[in-house]
């Protein structure tokens, strides 16, 4: 107890030393704070907009065609028949499900022509699955059985097109002929994700289906669920449905659809532990400095408490014990530092746009600011990291310091 | 002046154990840093060199509506020489212009392979291949066959786009592509080499062929998409602007034509400079994060001395003087470590060199029209080190003037009644 008295007394016995200490570790984890609150922010900010605009929570698809998803083959496309789709409807957890039909198009206004994806949809299962509907900046919807399109803004200003204009997608059929799916442009929209606005063009699932001549057929199936923690229980309902049905379907999350995008932010959280890293190094080099500085001080002292009969383990433990403050104090301020850093980026945002223009051809799907995100375990990590380090990085120097010669030690020579 | 750094000297080996911490501090700081810097480089310079090979240029002549319509490659944008007289006579017109080495032209085109059951969408460079080779090497990246040849039908391509059609070198491949009269054309062309690169534009996107070949194709004569200017250093390319904007004025009347120099091309380059202003906080941020352990020393060393300091000053030295002392001996330890930081650094910097560091799984999002080489080599350069020996011992040396000026304020008298 004595000892982690005196540990405790000796740590505002310097308190500018130890505060200078306790800074490194505090803006070590200022800066990983920050940044990781940016990432998850720019994470999440992505995932919504992968769900929301691209794949909905769960997609069923035949397993071949996932394995290609990205060719947009016209090959084993899948068939629901009114049951299945009825009993698809009836589970309790799904609350949308939308057919679509992707196909590779060649997009012709009369002068230039550029190749994009086309997707049937059928605009009233649409809406409840995906938000594209309520982005159009101009327009409306498309509707059934009518040769109508909708694309994105930018897009269309690419191709200059304008509402009303006529456009022709040259398309091949699943006969590997060539067929023309002359449409009318009725909406344009502006989504956050520029993915869909640059090269998707929405058209009626039944228009579609008939210029490729596939009959029924449709390439997969999006699904939004009420509950998204709950997705992982509902593809494994959905799984065994279909087994029992003997149907060659199987479901996926999103998360197995947007591999690439969790990739990346994979890589990029990376980078910031490796920032972390080296200033925690940095940090630990501190912590032990302070100690030896600490240890020369009061040589004296060390060598007369060790003469009065204080053990070795005594005096490591009193070193161990300021060296532990200091890294709960960098790990509070570092905390406090955060959470002014974290509640800015939260409240005001960064805006992507300053750092020039398009994050799409970054493989982030992100238009528009992003904003900062608590992530509260990382918190709380920290401030034991701070203290593990701490501990760890004082046994040494504090054993150098309590292995001291008592005699020569009073003596300091 | 020499006293004070003998005098430094010796107080630095007064307790060696604690000046050799704050040397591990800085090393380690300047030792990433190092890394980190040549890493970034490496990656900035090789995705600038292939932003400059197959996009910019140096200088850029294009359609001043052309830029708009870059992405969907548009053909009725093109360039055709001054008044019409034909890109090959402007080109001629511009190699005159001083400062210019070399003109490259290029005509760039969407075309589709129907291969089986399904359409291989590509990118057609129409090329001349002796500028091409004199300019980005090309040649070097053929791993099977050779070059086109001017006026041949022939083309070469990048080893995945011919994995994806199925061909080998020598095989025939038939392209579908559109003029700009909205036609639909086939043509029929032998593939004469197979380029093994590891940017995927040019491996799985592009193919080759002669620049004629691709103008009597797309009923294009005498007309290119773009010109690139090339200049001895590209650092510098904007010198030739007003010599070239002078050409511009005289003979593009219509003002057709517009200049662009490699860093306006794309929004890439802008993103890049910024990026590198924020490594360089990043930097500055952990080699004074390190000067922190150091300045904890020197307070110390300073709280030791302090009946020294007192009676230095009052055996007449000046002020001035005892700052200088304790600046030597925080510059000394900032040197030393700064030196062996910049030594090991450039060391693990050139092993990893060497391997590089490959990026592929988290780039393959990324579209193809980024320059990213996905394996990325650090660059081992002097400058790198240099650079980062002088950057720790300016911040050490700022951060040391603080606990310094404190020990030149002492007040004599003070400082000696100091227990």
């Amino acid at each position: 107890m004595f000892s982690i008295k005196l540990g405790l007394r000796n740590l505002t016995r310097q308190k500018r030393r130890n505060l200078i200490t306790a800074l490194i570790i505090a803006f070590a984890f200022f800066a990983y704070l920050f940044m990781d609150s940016l990432m998850e922010g720019m994470e999440e900010m992505s995932f919504k907009n992968i769900i929301n605009f691209d794949t909905g929570h769960i997609q069923i698809a035949n397993p071949d065609y996932w394995e290609e998803r990205e060719e947009l083959s016209l090959n084993n496309l899948l068939y629901l028949s009114p049951e299945v789709q009825k009993s698809l409807q009836d589970i309790e957890e799904i609350s949308g499900v939308s057919p679509e039909l992707k196909f590779t198009a060649t997009l012709n206004n009369g002068i230039d022509e550029m190749p994009v994806i086309g997707l049937g949809i059928d605009p009233e299962k649409y809406k409840n699955v995906f938000i594209t509907q309520d982005y159009l900046v101009s327009g409306t919807m498309i509707s059934l059985e009518s040769h109508q399109a909708i694309m994105g803004a930018s897009l269309a200003r690419l191709m200059d097109l304008k509402i009303n204009d006529h456009i022709t997608l040259l398309v091949r059929t699943k006969e590997e002929t060539f067929n023309a799916i002359d449409v009318e442009v009725v909406g344009l929209f502006r989504t956050p994700n520029p993915m869909i606005d640059g090269s998707t063009v929405f058209l009626p699932l039944d228009i579609v289906q008939q210029s490729l001549n596939v009959d029924e057929q449709i390439s997969l199936i999006s699904i939004r669920i009420n509950q998204e923690k709950e997705k992982n229980a509902v593809v494994e309902n959905l799984n065994r449905l279909f087994q029992e049905e003997n149907l060659k379907l199987e479901a996926y999350t999103w998360e197995e659809s947007a591999e690439t995008v969790i990739a990346l932010s994979v890589a990029k959280k990376g980078g910031a532990s490796v920032i972390l890293a080296v200033v925690l190094l940095i940090g630990i080099v501190g912590i032990i400095n302070n100690i030896i500085l600490s240890a020369l001080e009061r040589t004296e002292e060390i060598g007369m408490m060790k003469a009065l009969g204080m053990k070795e383990t005594e005096i490591v433990l009193a070193f161990m014990v300021e060296a532990v403050g200091i890294g709960m104090l960098g790990g509070i301020l570092g905390c406090l530092l955060g959470v002014l850093g974290v509640g800015w980026m939260s409240k005001y945002g960064f805006n992507l746009g300053y750092l020039g223009g398009d994050m799409s051809t970054y493989g982030i799907p992100i238009l528009d600011k992003i904003y900062g995100v608590w992530n509260f375990p990382a918190f709380v990590f920290l401030l034991f990291l701070g203290i593990v380090v701490a501990l760890f990085s004082s046994i040494a120097p504090a054993w150098w310091a309590a292995r001291k010669d008592p005699v020569k030690a009073i003596y300091h020579r | 002046m020499n006293y004070l750094w003998n005098l430094a000297r010796k107080n630095l080996s007064r307790s060696k154990l604690r000046t050799s911490i704050s040397i591990i501090a800085i090393a380690i700081a300047i030792i990433s840093v190092t890394f980190a810097r040549g890493l970034i480089n490496g990656m900035i310079e090789s995705t600038y060199q292939n932003h400059i090979y197959y996009k910019a240029g140096h200088v850029r002549v294009i359609d001043n509506e052309y830029e708009l319509k870059e992405r969907i490659l548009s053909l009725n944008h093109s360039v055709d020489g001054f008044s019409g007289e034909g890109a090959s006579m402007m080109a001629d017109k511009l190699k005159e212009v001083e400062g210019v080495t070399q003109v490259v032209p290029r005509i760039k085109f969407g075309a589709v392979v129907i291969q089986e059951d399904e359409l291989v969408r590509m990118l057609g460079w129409g090329i001349d291949p002796a500028e091409e080779i004199k300019f980005t090497q090309i040649d070097k990246d053929l791993s099977e066959g050779r070059m086109v040849q001017p006026g041949n039908r022939e083309i070469v391509m990048g080893s995945g786009l011919m994995k994806k059609l199925n061909r080998e070198v020598e095989d025939k491949v038939t392209l579908v592509y559109t003029t700009p009269y909205g036609s639909i054309k086939g043509s029929t062309l032998k593939i004469v080499g197979k380029i093994q690169s590891s940017l995927p534009l040019i491996n799985d996107n592009v193919f080759y062929l002669p620049i004629e070949q691709a103008q009597e194709m797309l009923e294009m004569p005498g007309q290119v998409s773009e010109l690139l200017l090339i200049t001895p250093d590209y650092k510098n390319a904007g010198s030739v602007l007003p010599a070239l904007t002078k050409l511009f004025a005289q003979e593009d009347k219509s003002n057709k034509y517009i200049l662009q120099i490699w860093d306006e091309v794309g929004e890439l380059v802008a993103l890049f400079k910024i990026a590198i202003n924020m490594y360089n906080f990043i930097y500055v941020f952990i080699i004074v994060l390190a000067s922190f352990v150091l300045i904890n020393t020197l307070i110390m060393i300073i709280n030791e001395r302090t009946r020294e300091i007192g009676m230095m000053t009052a055996l007449g030295l000046k002020s001035r003087e005892i700052l200088y002392l304790f600046v030597m001996e925080g510059v000394t330890i900032g040197a030393i470590g700064s030196f062996i930081g910049a030594i090991l650094g450039g060391i693990i910097t050139k092993m990893v060199s060497v391997t590089g560091i490959d990026y592929s799984a988290a780039m393959e999002g990324m579209s193809a029209d980024l320059m990213f080489d996905p394996i990325f080599y650090p660059v081992f350069s002097l400058e790198n080190l240099i650079f980062c020996f002088f950057l720790g011992v300016l911040v050490v040396t700022i951060a040391c003037i603080i606990p310094a000026s404190k020990a030149a304020r002492l007040e004599p008298t003070e400082a000696l009644r100091q227990i």
